[in-house]
């Protein structure tokens, strides 16, 4: 069954994970620009890695039959450094004509600082400016709640941006209502020890159902599975629940909110 | 009676036969258009609905969900046992308790409290209550559980 990860950092996986996700069914993955594990040093960093996402990666996926889309940013763990990260928004307009640049993401809070959230709102202003869809990573444990809160009154306080074009990343049981009533599409990422389990994914289709969800692996250099999603299409099946299921979550509700931007053309044949 | 034996007359008359073909033909031509021209929305919304026709559909038996998941989680809960009982036997007179530990002691209850949304009620309680930005990230990671000063 064709399906789309549209959240997975490739640049931390090897050639044989693509030659993976293809053989599984992924004909379409996104990748937003992320920390890396370490704060890199100057905005030169960023600008080879704008490069990696928007050349080098697009060719590695393409071998795979992968249709390989992208989101730019600075990072909110990198965000700190408020001179450095305006630095690297300034980098982001030259790069927004590539043609596999879908927005602007993964923005949002890591500790939900001062800091953090005047980088977030310049670049939410960045995202109004050029007209482009953004994609939000949402804190961890125990800052989630509050800086999913943070992040989407920032949104609501740009008045420009509408929620139908903005997904909250990274939501679980005590976020994913709240941003769904808000009016954003919500993404579950599936991890193995923090984030969801493909299990408790399944649990939140069934409580809030699956209209403006997606599920993603987020695979990356840390503890992840980059066949998450598979796995939980999987569990979906185990549980005796509909294939549809499946599609809706992997197939047309990426398709439907990614197709906002002109530049995502798949299984539009 | 009376009826149905002027429904089966009138579906006889040839001029209601051509017009009835006729609104036939109007509407599918119509339905075709509509289907194809929203496109893939239509597919969505179709799906979208059947999702909610399959979550109003009856639940899993509970014995089957036990079968699917007991031993998973037998072996979880035995996990969290085992993991208090090595941090019991590392505590000594001078080691106080770890705070991440003893926030996690204190959610466990909800687990055998007999309400829902015990996740949700879980991650409320293993989130940080304030509303207001903080000064200064000072470090990037997160502990997954509020700060000592933040936890009621």
């Amino acid at each position: 069954m064709p399906y789309i990860d549209p959240h997975i950092h490739m640049v931390s996986r090897t050639t044989d994970d693509y030659q993976r996700l293809a053989l599984a069914g992924c004909v379409a993955l996104t990748e937003p620009a992320f920390w890396a594990g370490y704060d890199r040093s100057s905005p030169q960093g960023f600008y080879d890695y704008f490069r990696q996402l928007t050349e080098f990666e697009p060719k590695r996926a393409a071998q795979f039959g992968i249709q390989h889309y992208t989101w730019l940013c600075i990072n909110p763990k990198e965000a700190e450094d408020t001179r450095l990260a305006r630095e690297v928004i300034a980098l982001i307009p030259d790069f927004l004509n590539k043609p596999n640049v879908l927005g602007i993401g993964e923005i949002g809070l890591n500790k939900n600082s001062r800091n953090e959230l005047a980088i977030l709102e310049e670049q939410i202003a960045l995202a109004d400016r050029f007209d482009q869809l953004i994609l939000v990573h949402t804190p961890h444990l125990e800052d989630k709640r509050k800086g999913t809160r943070l992040i989407m009154d920032a949104i609501k306080r740009n008045g420009k941006i509408k929620p139908s074009r903005v997904l909250i990343d990274h939501v679980e049981e005590h976020t994913v209502r709240e941003a769904l009533d808000r009016g954003y599409w919500a993404g579950m990422t599936l991890y193995p020890d923090s984030k969801l389990t493909p299990q408790r994914a399944v649990d939140i289709v069934e409580t809030h159902g699956s209209e403006r969800l997606w599920i993603n692996s987020a695979g990356d250099w840390g503890p992840s599975d980059p066949l998450a999603v598979p796995k939980c299409h999987n569990e979906i099946l185990r549980r005796g629940r509909p294939r549809e299921w499946i599609e809706t979550l992997s197939w047309h509700n990426p398709r439907t909110f990614l197709s906002q931007s002109p530049r995502f053309q798949v299984g539009h044949d | 009676m009376m009826f149905t034996m002027s429904a089966a007359s009138l579906r006889q008359a040839p001029h209601v036969r051509v017009a009835a073909r006729r609104v036939g033909v109007y509407v599918y031509i119509n339905i075709s258009f509509f289907v194809k021209t929203l496109l893939p929305q239509a597919r969505t919304i179709d799906l979208q609905y059947q999702t909610m026709q399959a979550q109003n559909a009856p639940n899993i038996e509970p014995r089957r969900l036990a079968d699917l998941y007991f031993m998973e989680h037998r072996a979880k809960l035995l996990d969290i046992a085992a993991f208090l009982d090595r941090i019991d036997r590392a505590k000594g007179a001078t080691n106080p308790g770890d705070h991440r530990v003893t926030v996690l002691q204190r959610v466990i209850p909800i687990l055998t409290d007999g309400q829902p949304e015990r996740v949700r009620r879980i991650l409320d309680a293993l989130s940080d209550p304030s509303t207001e930005p903080i000064a200064q990230a000072s470090v990037k990671g997160a502990t997954g559980v509020p700060p000592a000063d933040k936890t009621s």
